[in-house]
């Protein structure tokens, strides 16, 4: 398990400072290696491109006026690689919006520390 | 030889007087022969045919200008002559002299012998053309009125005092299916429907006593195929020389269609009342003075009331105020301004007071209401009862209350939690984490006082949040540092910035307490919030030394944190080293309209 862990690289997309801080520190306690932290979709898109992670956590709510969703959408268009998307409140619209980028999962926030790292353990055993 | 001149003398007086009269006599007089030729006509004779004696003597009252004058002339004159009949009266044209055509009238009979025999015919003859022409005239004018009354859209009839029927015309026929024959049997009180009937014979029996009186009645008519229709009847009189009773005049018209459409007009107005009523708001009208018309049940429910139609102006309610709870009188409410101004009015709340002490917050929406021609002739009100909405309201606020009064109870908790656990642990490392966590969660909980202050639910005060994170980040400073606001903006923040502002603010705070001070732990910070042209300012003074950001960020967790706290609200953290540090903080505000 370890070995594949190490193995992925993650790409967490945050807007909340402190947020974004906090789950690096789970994921690497965990034994993942965090690829970057952005806090815009635009920094996303440029991260996802240049560090190629294993697959994205993306918050729904950006800094500034792209939202997670669109994010995500770009960055499957160009490169393939799918998110966990993470957000207080999701409903039956944007998770249709969000279909076209093949989600790997809906994760509820607030999150317990071993709930991410199960939901990204799943993820990752499945792409 | 004395008594025959006293009766030669009377026998020449008659022959004179004879002579006299037959000359003179206002008539036209000709005697004629077996032929018809004139022997002797009188002076009138000439008169009138403008001709003189001579012309006229030996003449043939048969030479006439106009042939169809002449053929019954002269069948009937040898009739005369014959001795079949005694006299015979004719009307013929006679050309004058002059060429005027006169109408005459002529009597003609003859003159016999002892044997019956023919001896001569005397012709007596009028000019009657003016009596004709009167009488064309007269016959003309009958012909027409009979004609008018015969195919007048209505109909007409003439009755006696019982109410038998005299005479009718072609529509009386029509409307009731009777024959004129069959009618003539009839009273006009036998094709009366039977409920009718008395109050009709009533008005009727009045009327041929005072036949002045007019009367109108709507009433049901059965025809002769027993089919029952309305009509609306007109009943006078006319009246003899003496001013009584002569002949009753019933005009009568069909109003079956008519009173079926008001009937129609009538169940829809009901079925529109019905609605009106059905409807849980209350609804009222009124005219384009003001004055109420109309209102329903629930009208009355709300006010408390039942207002009184015609003499209630403006409002169902009985006294109304303002939501401020100033009076408000009836002619200034929302529907007095609807009608003087002529436009809807909307967006106004208001509070009716009852007789019986409730109070009911409402919204009114009233309506103008106008004709085809866009004139003003009353309008329509709907009063919307919102004391569930204003009660909503109330718990909403209440619930808000309650939760910002939790979550800073819980903060303040979390805070007295960590300051506990400093002063508890004797590890010197443990307490000066436990130091910097409690202070920065101090620095969160005064940011959350500042919030929701007089019910502002998305943005908070600058100047508040200000005084309370510097208040309380000073609480860990030592006595002798002196922090102050120099420059405070009056603007407001939204909400989402508080926590991180506060989060920096105190982590500059703390190291402008730190190392910004001289030797004898003495020092000023000075801090200002300001609005610029295009975001917010955040600057944190000190007479320190100053310091490399770069270089104290690799040390120092709590100005990482700075930045990715300044990078999460849109700006940067920049360090300046003017006398002392100077650290500033830009940021944008996303959440309001800028």
């Amino acid at each position: 398990m370890k070995a594949s862990r190490e193995a992925a690289r993650i790409l967490v997309v945050e807007d909340d400072f402190l947020a974004a801080t906090d789950m690096e520190a789970v994921l690497t306690d965990a034994g993942y290696q965090v690829a970057g932290l952005a806090g815009r979709a635009d920094e996303a898109v440029r991260l996802a491109k240049s560090e190629s992670p294993a697959l994205v956590i993306m918050d729904i709510r950006l800094i500034g006026k792209v939202d997670g969703v669109d994010a995500a959408l770009e960055i499957f268009r160009e490169t393939g690689i799918r998110c966990i998307f993470a957000t207080a409140h999701h409903d039956a619209h944007m998770r249709s919006r969000a279909a076209p980028a093949a989600p790997l999962g809906w994760l509820p926030k607030p999150y317990a520390p071993h709930a991410l790292i199960a939901m990204v353990d799943r993820a990752v055993a499945a792409l | 030889m004395k008594i025959d001149n006293a009766i030669e003398a009377v026998l020449r007086e008659q022959t004179l007087r004879l002579a006299v009269t037959y000359e003179h006599a206002t008539v036209g007089i000709a005697e004629t022969d077996a032929t018809g030729k004139r022997l002797r006509v009188n002076a009138t004779a000439c008169a009138i045919t403008g001709r003189s004696r001579e012309e006229l003597a030996g003449g043939s009252v048969f030479d006439v200008r106009h042939p169809e004058d002449r053929d019954e002339d002269f069948r009937q004159y040898q009739r005369l002559v014959a001795g079949e009949i005694d006299r015979y009266a004719i009307e013929k044209r006679i050309v004058r002299k002059d060429g005027a055509v006169i109408w005459a009238s002529i009597m003609c009979s003859a003159v016999r012998d002892e044997a019956s025999r023919f001896l001569y015919g005397v012709r007596i003859f009028q000019d009657i053309t003016e009596n004709k022409r009167a009488a064309d005239a007269l016959a003309e004018s009958e012909q027409r009125l009979a004609a008018t009354y015969e195919n007048a859209g209505v109909a007409i009839s003439e009755v006696d005092a019982l109410g038998r029927l005299l005479r009718v015309n072609e529509t009386t026929c029509e409307i009731t299916g009777y024959s004129r024959d069959e009618l003539l049997q009839l009273t006009v009180f036998d094709v009366t429907h039977p409920d009718d009937r008395e109050s009709d014979a009533q008005s009727f029996d009045r009327q041929t006593t005072e036949p002045d009186r007019r009367y109108a009645v709507e009433k049901r008519l059965i025809r002769k195929d027993g089919r029952i229709i309305w009509v609306a009847v007109t009943s006078s009189v006319v009246r003899d020389g003496a001013g009584r009773f002569r002949y009753g005049i019933r005009v009568m018209r069909d109003i079956t269609a008519q009173r079926h459409a008001e009937e129609a007009l009538r169940a829809s107005e009901r079925r529109f009342r019905e609605l009106i009523e059905a409807l849980p708001a209350a609804v009222y009208t009124t005219d384009a003075g003001g004055r109420i018309t109309f209102y329903n049940q629930a009208a009355v429910e709300l006010a408390g009331r039942r207002p009184a139609i015609g003499s209630d102006w403006w409002c169902v309610t009985w006294k109304m105020y303002r939501p401020d709870g100033t009076p408000l009188p009836h002619d200034q409410c929302p529907m007095a301004v609807a009608l003087k101004e002529n436009r809807p009015v909307r967006g106004i709340e208001a509070v009716a007071e009852r007789p019986d002490g409730t109070r009911v917050p409402f919204i009114p929406y009233p309506t103008p209401l106008r004709d085809e021609n866009g004139e003003l002739i009353g309008s329509v009100n709907m009063l919307v009862d919102i004391s569930e909405r204003k009660q909503a309201e109330a718990n909403q606020k209440v619930l808000l209350d309650e939760l910002n009064h939790r979550v800073k109870n819980n903060m303040q908790m979390l805070h007295s939690l960590l300051r506990t656990a400093q002063r508890e642990t004797h590890s010197a490392e443990a307490r000066a984490v436990l130091a910097d966590a409690s202070q920065r969660v101090g620095a969160m909980a005064a940011a959350q006082q500042a919030l929701y202050d007089a019910g502002n639910t998305s943005s908070y005060r600058a100047r508040d949040f200000l005084e309370g994170v510097c208040a309380s980040a000073k609480q860990a400073f030592a006595g002798n540092i002196n922090v102050s606001i120099t420059d405070c903006m009056e603007e407001r923040l939204s909400n989402d910035t508080a926590m991180p502002l506060a989060l920096i603010l105190n982590e500059l705070l703390t190291n402008a307490a730190k190392h910004g001070v001289n030797g004898s732990g003495e020092g000023s910070v000075r801090v200002r919030l300001t609005k610029g042209e295009d975001c917010f300012e955040l600057n944190v003074e000190d007479e320190g030394p100053g310091f490399d950001l770069g270089e104290a960020s690799r040390r120092s967790s709590g100005l990482g944190l700075v930045s990715g706290l300044a990078r999460q609200l849109g700006g940067a953290l920049k360090v300046e080293r003017m006398g002392g540090a100077r650290c500033s903080v830009q940021f944008l505000d996303r959440g309001r309209a800028q």
